[in-house]
């Protein structure tokens, strides 16, 4: 499923900068529809603990 | 969200890129043109290639497969050789299927602006998108007028900006910045992120941080730390511009992995008239020159050229499963650091430079702990 989610992330973000041009706004929708794709891959723990550190380090800060 | 709120229709259109110059006003200090004699486009050459431009929009293939042309200046700086860029946007500026697009330093734009303004009042197949698009180059302060050097030394390059975009705003022409992010400078990304944003509120939705790191030296692994601790506090600015503004100003964070349209609807024109898959071809160690517009037989080579392209065009699968959000991927440069036998197993080896991807990868997991934050705000 990972490729699914995968390519069809990558088909709206290849989109996003003819959209762009005329409507901005959409645009925005067609990559957090790309980001939403994109979470739904599975990632290995390992890196979902890097995330998760990452994430603490930024919070620290704002 | 609702997909089906809007569509519009997307033209298929070929780049064509021209070379009108290797020369520049500028001595930027991370510049890969330095040290070459800069040749520039032979006018005693400008009607040959006018005349292969037409015979491009002309063809039968050419129209079967594209909808229209999109000419790009590019250089050296384009507009040191104004007079070919006169000439084609003139020549070409009433033709429906033809848009323009350039890429500058700015420095010219107080006599370049009145041959785009006419330009871009000229009809344009997608009336939605520009006839005449500039893309000025800018990498934010401090960088900028550290690297960024005019060699006219009373010249400061940032000031050289403001100027051209004010000009370009008051005429109402789409333009973009475009910044070289040098690895021995990541320690004013900060800086150079706050000079953007003040761009952005003098200036408005034109302005964003779309910045490129040196992809030829590569130099991750020296300022390892150093990038890392930029980034985070790049994530930590984007985090309050975006509970604003509702996106980021720097591309940085943006998911863009697109695949180059490099030889396949684009080809380049050097100082010489031949003719390449890209810009990128022009700086390589090899020779990707595959026809020129001496050979009237031009566009059979670009047609095979193009079908060549999308018979071999893949996707690594270890880029489907890379953490990257964005990952700014040359062809050229994929094809250089390539171990792989075959031309097309080398031109797309998008995993060639292992230490680009480890920089992608840590911006990517960086941009993915970002928007976590984000969304927990939700």
């Amino acid at each position: 499923m990972n490729v699914q989610y995968y390519n069809s992330a990558l088909a709206l973000v290849n989109a996003v900068p003819h959209v762009r041009q005329i409507d901005p706004q959409f645009a925005d929708l067609l990559l957090d529809k790309s980001q939403e794709y994109k979470d739904k891959i599975k990632i290995d723990l390992e890196l979902e603990k890097e995330v998760f550190e990452f994430k603490k380090e930024i919070e620290k800060g704002l | 969200m609702n997909l089906k709120k809007k569509s519009r229709r997307v033209y298929k259109l070929y780049a064509l890129e021209i070379t009108t110059t290797e020369g520049c006003n500028f001595n930027c200090s991370y510049c890969f043109e330095k040290g070459t004699k800069p040749k520039v486009f032979d006018d005693k050459n400008y009607d040959l290639l006018i005349k292969r431009i037409h015979e491009l929009l002309n063809n039968d293939w050419f129209q079967a497969e594209y909808e229209g042309l999109k000419i790009i200046f590019w250089g050296g700086e384009p507009t040191m050789n104004m007079s070919l860029c006169e000439r084609i946007i003139q020549e070409f500026q009433d033709d429906e299927r033809v848009c323009f697009f350039i890429y500058t330093n700015g420095s010219t734009m107080d006599r370049f602006i009145d041959i785009v303004k006419i330009a871009n009042d000229k009809p344009f197949i997608d009336e939605e998108s520009s006839k005449f698009v500039v893309q000025v180059s800018y990498d934010g302060n401090p960088i900028n007028d550290n690297c960024r050097l005019p060699r006219d030394k009373d010249c400061i390059s940032s000031t050289i900006v403001r100027n051209a975009i004010e000009l370009l705003k008051e005429s109402n022409v789409e333009f973009g910045l475009k910044a070289t992010l040098p690895w021995d400078k990541f320690q004013w990304l900060p800086l150079v992120w706050d000079d953007f944003y003040s761009l952005y509120k003098e200036f408005g939705e034109r302005i964003a941080y779309s910045a490129t790191v040196d992809y030829y030296d590569v130099g991750f692994h020296k300022y390892e730390d150093i990038v890392k601790q930029s980034i985070l506090n790049i994530a930590r600015k984007e985090i309050l511009f975006y509970r604003q503004n509702k996106k980021f100003l720097s591309n940085i964070f943006s998911g863009n992995k697109a695949i180059c349209a490099t030889g396949k609807s684009m080809a380049t024109i050097d100082t010489q008239g031949n003719i390449s898959y890209c810009h990128g071809c022009l700086y390589s160690e090899n020779d990707f020159v595959y026809t020129s517009i001496f050979k009237d037989d031009f566009i059979d080579s670009i047609k095979e050229s193009h079908d060549f392209f999308i018979k071999y065009e893949v996707e690594p699968d270890e880029c489907k499963s890379c953490p990257s959000g964005l990952c700014l991927r040359c062809n050229v440069r994929k094809h250089d650091a390539s171990e792989k036998e075959e031309f097309q197993d080398k031109w797309f080896d998008y995993t060639s430079q292992q230490e680009l991807c480890e920089y992608y990868k840590l911006v990517g997991k960086i941009g993915t702990a970002t928007r976590l934050i984000l969304r927990e705000e939700k």
